[in-house]
């Protein structure tokens, strides 16, 4: 490994509002100036309490002049979410490495069909060579909290600089919350033991499964109490003009039950069916575990 | 799909209750209760007063007795000694149970018969015209109080915690898993169980205090808890600073629980022990 007090690199960590995008960047800044770094800093956070995008760029080394990564410069990418990590991918250098959590946090705007399915992730992204698929929420809950997984995938980004653990230790302890340091370490140690692993075969793996939702509606129990159509989430029902309801659009419907346990009249049946369905998210199989 | 529907009176429904009733959301979820806790039910008994609430009964096909104004309690303590091996699960209104039948609920409480008596709370009499009951809030306005109510009215579930029920809890017809946890635990607790739930009268308490249709005041029940809080919805307004409705903050849940001997125990009677639970 490199000499930590000359190493020059550029590392970005991506994410969703409130993964810890920024305390993470903060995290990797602290290392670097304990080993007398000059670190620059960049990030965005404009959307990020409403689940958008939030990014931190971290450059580097003995002397450092801009904050921003230029393409095809940046050494490493660490994806708090998948998606959010495949942004980053025209910036990487041929020989960098992506770090990214199989962690799917859908905007939601893109997430129309909550009952079937949600919008379709590239699953050639995690059988990239480049691409160190992590499941962190996994692993930080084996931790002891599932918050930690932005720690996690700091362990294994650890792993390939030349830092003492100490250092990232140190760091991690000084930005924490108090109450939360000995978690932190758990799952940053956790993370720093990562290594490949044959995932079993599909067929193996239990199969999620997939909700249906049948709807009846009594319509001569029914009284145009309107509970139901302000009720739902979804909005599918509608008061007609005999003051009965009747759905818009069924097929929106995702079985949550709210209407037929506040329907004073009985007259609503939400009916779920669970059934294992082909459309597994096969990336969640495909993945990189500490053991 | 709510499995309590098997358990109607196909031939009665649809039910008397107005449109956006409260009792229709507490029937929908105490039989939903009873289809997942009985395999039968014979062993059920279902004792219920006069009112709107007492009503509920006649739409459900268990053993059902549907008596005297404010003597369901009474009734159901008969029924309970005769013939210990039931479930007896009494239905009764705030009119019915704390206005005209107020003596019996305390003395029920007391002598802590294996006894689940649910309340529907609707603060107003609702099936004679919607004036003031017991349970009516301050200011309120009823057909009895046109210029507001100045009276102060009773916490059912402290009332009956005092007389010395061993299990008390409150819900709320907005909130139907949790009113369906607490009828549950109440049905399995050995001793007098008491729900205090909170329901709405559409057609004469939200009409009075222009508290809006069905699903305005089903929410309300919602919003009370932070809007009262701080300070806001001056009475009778009942509103808060965006026009919409609110109410008085009560506490929700189980509020007592405690075991102490039943009746049916000191009495040492025969057959208690066969009930299905």
């Amino acid at each position: 490994m490199k000499d930590p007090t000359q190493i020059r690199a550029n590392v970005v960590i991506a994410g969703v509002g409130g993964q810890g995008v920024i305390l993470a960047g903060n995290i990797i800044s602290d290392v670097c100036i304990a080993y007398g770094l000059d670190v620059k800093k960049a990030e965005v956070h404009g959307m990020s309490q409403r689940g958008g995008s939030v990014s931190a760029q971290i450059r580097f080394g003995p002397e450092v002049h801009g904050a921003l990564v230029e393409k095809g410069r940046l050494d490493w990418a660490v994806g708090f979410e998948w998606a959010e990590a495949l942004r980053w991918m025209p910036l990487l250098t041929p020989k960098g490495t992506v770090f990214v959590s199989t962690q799917e946090m859908i905007p939601p705007i893109a997430l129309k069909d909550r009952v079937s399915g949600t919008v379709d992730y590239p699953l050639e992204f995690l059988r990239h060579p480049r691409v160190r698929a992590i499941d962190a929420p996994l692993v930080a809950k084996e931790a002891g909290n599932v918050k930690t997984a932005g720690v996690v995938l700091l362990g294994a980004l650890s792993t390939e600089l030349p830092f003492s653990r100490e250092a990232w230790a140190q760091a991690i302890t000084h930005r924490v919350p108090a109450k939360a340091v000995d978690v932190n370490l758990r799952a940053f140690d956790l993370g720093r033991r990562w290594k490949e692993r044959v995932t079993p075969h599909l067929a193996q793996m239990p199969q999620p499964l997939v909700r249906q939702v049948e709807l009846h509606l009594e319509e001569s129990w029914c009284k145009g109490c309107g509970i139901c159509v302000n009720v739902c989430p979804e909005r599918i029902w509608m008061l007609n003009e005999k003051d009965v309801v009747e759905t818009v659009a069924p097929e929106r419907c995702t079985g949550c039950g709210l209407c037929e346990k506040l329907c004073p009249d009985l007259a609503i049946d939400v009916i779920t069916h669970l059934n294992s369905s082909a459309m597994v998210h096969e990336g969640r199989n495909v993945l990189w575990q500490p053991n | 799909m709510n499995p309590g529907k098997q358990l109607l009176r196909q031939d009665m429904m649809p039910h008397i209750l107005c449109p956006g009733c409260g009792h229709g959301i507490v029937l929908n979820t105490l039989v939903r209760v009873l289809a997942k806790r009985f395999t039968s039910m014979d062993q059920v008994a279902l004792v219920a007063g006069i009112g709107c609430s007492s009503r509920i009964v006649g739409y459900i096909d268990a053993n059902t007795l549907h008596t005297t104004h404010g003597r369901a309690l009474s009734f159901a303590t008969g029924l309970k000694l005769s013939r210990p091996e039931l479930t007896v699960i009494v239905i009764t209104g705030d009119g019915d149970g704390l206005g005209i039948g107020g003596n019996h609920l305390i003395h029920a409480a007391r002598r802590n018969l294996d006894l689940t008596c649910i309340l529907f709370n609707n603060e107003t009499y609702g099936m004679t015209g919607g004036q003031l009951a017991p349970t009516t809030v301050l200011r309120a306005f009823t057909t009895t109080t046109p210029y507001g109510n100045k009276e102060k009215s009773f916490d059912a579930a402290e009332l009956v915690k005092a007389a010395g029920a061993t299990f008390v809890g409150r819900g709320q017809a907005y909130r139907p898993d949790l009113l369906e946890e607490l009828i549950d635990r109440a049905i399995a607790h050995r001793g007098f169980s008491f729900l205090d739930v909170m329901t709405d009268c559409t057609e004469y308490f939200g009409r009075k205090n222009a508290l809006g249709g069905g699903s305005d005041l089903l929410f309300s029940q919602a919003r009370g808890e932070e809007a009262i809080a701080q300070g806001l919805g001056e009475w009778p307004e009942l509103r808060d600073p965006d026009g919409f409705p609110i109410r008085e903050t009560v506490p929700m849940g189980v509020l007592h629980e405690v075991n102490r001997p039943t009746l049916e125990e000191m009495m040492g009677l025969a057959g208690y022990d066969a009930r299905e639970e």
